[in-house]
């Protein structure tokens, strides 16, 4: 899939430049990449593979390790849900239920049309907000299934509105 | 209290070990099992499974005395640690206290268990590990009666995940040790394997192409501690107690893995290497893990065939052994003896080739006997007995100090095992090594330096080599005076090596072969390790075999040279003088030689009769065809019938290495038993009772009732194989040098270890006052000019188009088949892509391959397997050729 | 002389007495094979190899039986199943099943072994043969007999868990 996505390698030569005298520098390149390109391309990762020479599965098993890592090309908006203890028993498995009426999607996917992406995540540290979420930076507490959905439309339509404009 | 030894107390015993040991290997000194998962002795330790959690204590440090503190006994307070530490990572100290068996070390043991088997299937009844796994033992052992998390919360993954055609996953098993990873990395130097994610969804993958490419990817199936990694070959063949075990050694080639044939009904179920430190540690190779399948297979030859009215018939015994007999008889009283010839595979086991040399030159009276067919053909290897390795050499111990130099050998598919070795020894243990060779192998990727020869120019590296140890004033000048002559003449004729020429010629930098030189002669110990791909000539060995002496590497242990031999007893064929001009323990024969195998096949022989066993040159060249259909009387003793069986008068059926029991010796000198394992097919014979009974036919009275009684003999006749009875070749190893606890190396040990014995070289006898070895120099053929094309090299690959390993299906796909391998700037400059056929052309001669692009060949080379289908290399290159300079073409 | 004659003579009545009572009473004898013979519920007979509802068998080949046969009776080869040959719901079946009945000594160990409950010892008792290799039993003879239409098909990724790419986040 991510091949068609025209992936310009050309990119990574600064990256691999910066970094070409640092031993073990292959998380920060994964990070640079994932800065170039929004996630970790699998041509991307071939290509460090070959250039640290350390195997593919190496650089798999650390792109996948890390939960800021995304090998898959994700969408404009992104939700993160905490599903930490307080937030489960506050009801995050209803927001979940909720969003997959609404959208169709679950945790870890994106909507067909680009716009949202929603990914679970282990504590926040905002228990008192229980159940929490995180909408581009945009942190609700206390949210309630209802509540969430037309938020997260009126915040995918704003941004569209603002980008028309 | 010594400076290099800590003592300590385990569960109230006192032991003392080396300092940086870690406590897991110093509890194994007392018997004390401490349970681990992750853990392997071979591999560096991890600390992943948390299994070998125990107590750890060390005496109290006064901070103002600096002392030991000491209770109202007078005896050191000893302060835990408040957190108990995984044995597999912590080394000892000095007074440290120990407590694998504490309550508490084991209630956290019982924990770890029941995490580990949170989301392990109970499918122990169907699973292939079940009765010799770790986890199960140690769960009983240790682990907990039942589990507090909730079933539907297990972690499921997809079942029989298949990691290639050989290896099962059954990811819901594993427990992540990551043993299968890191053996693919540190040991196999193969990085096939990784783990993704993390946590619960953590799993193994490979991304090779194709999936799990490695050589040695049955070992992960061994080193799993459960049911994870599973091979493809014995899926379900049997469960493990119905096993029968019986100790063989590998015959698929010269390094001579020590094997167990574990069987059931007679069939063979699997193999499993068998520990043996001082040759394959507890690894063997794809090849000899799923090779076996020749074994049990229905093209066995199971009665004897003799030829009437033009076709093979079957025939009793009695009847096929009286018309060998009459035949040789008669052509021996017209022809005389030299009307006889005989060829013998180097698969046989020592006491086959013995009689199979006593048989023609005793009974027949005979010297045309030879092994070395192939690529061996020229093959006149005496450099093992000359300067072979010291007994006592261990690759498994070789590292910090030593110097490896191979030469010519791509050791990953000619000797899987002896590369884990020598790798092992340079990334692992700190070894210099030099990999010298015409082309890009995988040794490269641990050779700290790369020589990169023109195809030809072997032996002139080799002089220049010599030539720069000399100039560098890095000989061991006395140990020349005391043990070698000549080496005023060799430093004479080396002028003409300086390595600025050398280089010239070579194409191999100057300041590199200065550096290499200086590296292996400054060395403590050095190993040579040369193959067949350096080219056949006397001129190469001379140089190596002078360069081991004038840098005094050469008779003590990890010293000297090692040939990388095609099969599983060349070495073997040679100590027993299967060879024309070489009686058994290397003595010249009286009078004159006999024809060598290439002068039998020639055609112009005069060679009226022939016997050939377990060898089938009729499928190398049509020339060595039409020389064996020319003969009036063929005898073949094998083991399917071969191309060269087909054109026999007499087919003999055989035994194969696991129907009988025997000897080989390796690459290393090492001699080894194997023992029965499986009832041969229908009325096979073993070779040398075959022997046996033709030369009862031409009035021998031999009196052989057993392989041990011809070993016995050879033991009396043969000065070099003294001592080396059956009862001393299967003495089991001593405790030290085995690992008699499972749960450390990954497998079960259900046959005895043995350790095989070494014979003595020539330069160890003159290190105690033998004869002194002259120095020799030889000139080496002149190097070809440039030519216009491509160097074309047939090479030896692991799995090649063989006759036994075509029998085994699981490595059916791996199989090479004709091809040829460019680089990527070669095809794209011919203009063909991965598939595509060219035409291979020298000579007149031509051969259509189809390409394949590999990213280890260089430019202007092209590499393509010998011994497969059709043989097209060695149409090229000859059946004893390496190289050669071809056109490739776009078909 | 009188005392000792009506003494016998009791006594014989005595023991017509309990003749002619035991005359009237059920048989305990069977007249087998004529008549069926009841056994008790836990009888242990004949094993059979029992199938599954959906008529897979239950057996996985995983020969526990025979590790636990203390007369080394039974003969287990397992193999492995697929979508197009399935005869058992896991990974693994008994591709040979054989009991020798002759030196089976009917003590249950099997069963008791048995990680499925596959095989049982049931209640047939006749096991009488006129060729000594025919009391060698295959999988055949001892397989519950089952209509073999109305075994259900399982495809493999009904039994086990197929993540098309398990590698994904």
């Amino acid at each position: 899939m991510t091949h068609e996505n025209g992936i310009d390698l050309a990119l990574m030569d600064e990256v691999f430049q910066k970094y070409s005298q640092q031993k073990g520098a292959l998380i920060p390149i994964l990070q640079n990449a994932q800065d170039i390109y929004g996630f970790l391309p699998q041509e991307a990762l071939q290509l460090i593979a070959d250039k640290m020479g350390v195997s593919i599965g190496k650089v798999y098993g650390v792109a996948t390790f890390y939960a800021q890592f995304y090998l898959e090309k994700r969408g404009r908006h992104i939700l993160k849900l905490c599903d930490g203890t307080a937030c489960h028993v506050k009801g995050t498995p209803l927001l979940v239920t909720a969003l997959g009426d609404g959208y169709h999607i679950q945790p870890g996917e994106t909507t067909e049309d680009g716009d949202l992406t929603i990914e679970i995540v282990y504590c926040l540290g905002s228990c008192a907000l229980a159940p929490v979420t995180i909408l581009d930076d945009q942190v609700m507490g206390r949210m309630r299934p209802e509540m969430m959905v037309r938020k997260v439309q009126k915040h995918i339509k704003d941004a569209q509105k603002a980008a028309g404009a | 209290m010594s400076d290099n030894t800590v003592t300590l107390i385990i569960d109230g015993h006192q032991v003392t070990v080396p300092k940086g040991t870690l406590i897991v290997d110093a509890a194994k000194q007392i018997e004390n099992e401490i349970p681990v998962f992750c853990y392997h002795t071979k591999m560096d330790p991890v600390g992943m499974c948390r299994m070998c959690l125990v107590e750890v204590g060390t005496p109290a440090i006064n901070r103002e005395t600096r002392q030991p503190e000491l209770d109202e006994a007078g005896k050191p307070v000893i302060r835990f640690f408040p957190k108990p530490m995984t044995a597999c990572t912590t080394p000892v100290s000095e007074g440290m206290v120990v407590k694998v068996d504490s309550e508490s070390a084991l209630e956290k043991r019982k924990g770890i268990l029941e995490f580990l088997l949170t989301s392990h299937p109970l499918d122990c009844p169907v699973c292939d590990k079940g009765g010799e796994c770790p986890l199960q033992d140690l769960t009983i052992r240790h682990g907990p009666g039942n589990s507090r998390f909730d079933y539907e919360d297990k972690q499921r993954f997809p079942k029989r995940y298949p990691l290639g055609d050989l290896i099962v996953l059954d990811m819901e098993r594993c427990i992540i040790c990551t043993r299968c990873v890191r053996f693919q990395e540190e040991i196999a130097h193969d990085p096939a394997l990784a783990v993704e994610n993390r946590g619960r969804r953590a799993h193994i993958v490979s991304y090779t192409d194709p999936v799990f490419d490695s050589h040695y990817s049955g070992n992960t199936a061994d080193v799993c501690p459960v049911g994870a990694l599973t091979t493809r070959d014995f899926r379900f063949g049997a469960r493990s107690w119905e096993l029968t075990n019986a100790p063989s050694v590998c015959n698929h080639c010269g390094v001579g893995c020590n094997t167990v044939l574990s069987t059931r009904t007679g069939q063979i179920k699997r193999i499993m290497p068998r520990q043996n430190e001082a040759v394959n540690e507890v690894w063997i190779c794809d090849k000899g893990r799923f090779g076996h399948h020749f074994n049990g297979s229905p093209n066995r030859l199971t009665t004897p065939l003799v030829r009437k009215d033009g076709e093979l018939v079957e025939a009793s015994w009695a009847e096929a052994l009286d018309l060998v007999g009459q035949k040789f008889a008669a052509i021996k009283e017209a022809g005389g003896a030299n009307a006889l010839g005989g060829i013998a595979g180097a698969r046989l086991s020592n006491e086959d080739l013995y009689l199979f040399q006593k048989l023609f030159r005793d009974v027949i009276g005979a010297h045309n006997i030879d092994h070395r067919v192939g690529l061996s053909a020229t093959l006149e290897d005496e450099t093992a007995y000359t300067v072979g390795v010291g007994c006592g050499t261990d690759l498994s111990r070789t590292g910090k100090g030593a110097a490896i130099l191979v030469i010519g050998s791509d050791l990953d598919q000619e000797a899987p095992v002896l590369y884990l070795r020598v790798a092992g020894a340079a990334a692992k243990r700190g070894a210099r090594l030099i990999n010298a060779g015409g082309r890009q192998t995988k040794l490269d990727a641990q050779a700290q330096t790369s020589l990169r020869y023109r195809y030809g120019t072997a032996t002139h590296l080799a002089l220049g080599l010599l030539a720069s140890v000399v100039e560098q004033k890095l000989v061991d000048e006395a140990g020349i005076e005391a043990r070698a002559t000549g080496f005023a003449e060799l430093k004479k004729a080396l002028q003409n090596y300086a390595t600025a020429k050398v280089a010239d010629v070579t194409g191999v930098d100057a300041e590199e072969i200065n550096a290499a030189a200086k590296a292996f002669a400054e060395a403590d110990n050095g190993i040579i390790i040369f193959g067949l791909e350096a080219g056949n000539d006397s001129a190469l060995r001379a140089a190596l075999e002078a360069l081991a002496l004038v840098t005094g590497h050469a008779g003590e242990a990890d010293n000297g040279l090692i040939a990388v031999l095609p099969h599983a007893n060349s070495r073997g064929a040679a100590d027993m003088g299967v060879v024309p001009d070489r009686l058994p323990g290397y003595a010249p024969v009286d009078g004159e030689a006999g024809l060598s195998a290439q002068e039998m096949l020639a055609g112009e022989s005069g060679l009226k009769g022939m016997l050939i066993a377990g060898v089938d040159p009729a499928a190398e060249s049509e020339a060595y065809q039409a020389a064996l259909e020319g003969l009036d009387f063929l005898v073949v003793q094998e083991l399917f019938l071969t191309e060269t069986a087909k054109l026999a008068d007499v087919v003999l059926p055989v035994k194969g290495a696991a129907e009988r029991d025997g000897t080989f010796t390796n690459l290393e000198r090492r001699v080894q038993a194997f023992d029965i394992g499986v009832p041969a097919p229908g009325l096979a014979w073993a070779d040398w009772l075959v022997l046996v009974a033709i030369a009862g036919r031409l009035g021998a009275e031999w009196l052989y009732a057993s392989a041990d009684g011809v070993m016995a003999e050879i033991t009396q006749q043969v000065p070099l194989y003294a001592g080396m009875e059956f009862e001393n070749l299967t003495a089991p190893v001593s405790l030290e040098r085995k690992t008699s606890h499972y749960i450390y190396e990954g497998m079960s040990f259900t046959a005895d270890a043995r350790e095989g014995v070494q014979w003595p070289t020539l330069a160890e006898n003159n290190a105690e006052g033998g004869p002194k070895l002259p120095l020799r120099f030889i000139e080496p053929a002149p190097v070809a000019g440039d030519e216009d094309g491509f160097t074309l090299v047939g090479s030896r690959f692991l799995y090649d188009g063989g006759r036994l390993l075509a029998e085994s299906q699981v490595v059916e796909s791996r199989i090479r088949q004709p091809q040829i391998l460019l680089s990527k700037l070669d095809a794209q400059r011919l203009g063909v892509a991965n598939g595509d056929e060219v035409t291979v052309s020298q000579n007149g001669v031509s051969v259509a391959l189809p390409v394949k692009i590999n990213r280890m060949v260089a430019e202007g080379t092209a590499v393509a397997p010998r011994n497969v289908a059709g043989r097209p290399v060695e149409k090229l290159v000859g059946p004893g050729g390496v190289y050669a300079t071809v056109k490739v073409e776009k078909t | 002389m009188i005392k000792e004659v009506v003494t016998s003579s009791t006594e014989i009545a005595r023991a017509m007495g309990v003749t002619i009572k035991y005359f009237f009473t059920k048989p305990v004898t069977h007249q087998f094979p004529d008549e069926p013979v009841e056994v008790y519920p836990r009888f242990r007979g004949r094993h059979v190899l029992k199938r599954h509802e959906n008529g897979l068998e239950r057996c996985i080949g995983c020969a526990l039986c025979a590790a636990a046969c203390p007369t080394d009776c039974i003969y287990v080869e397992a193999a492995e199943n697929t979508d197009d040959e399935r005869y058992s719901p896991g990974e693994r079946y008994a591709k040979v099943y054989t009991i020798n009945m002759l030196r089976c000594i009917f003590c249950g160990y099997c069963a008791e072994a048995c990680p499925t409950e596959a095989v049982v010892l049931e209640h047939d008792f006749a096991l009488a043969e006129y060729d000594r290799w025919d009391a060698i039993y295959p999988k055949e003879r001892l397989l519950e007999p089952h209509d073999a239409s109305k075994v259900v098909v399982v495809r493999d990724d009904e039994v086990f868990v197929n993540v098309s790419r398990w590698g994904k986040k």
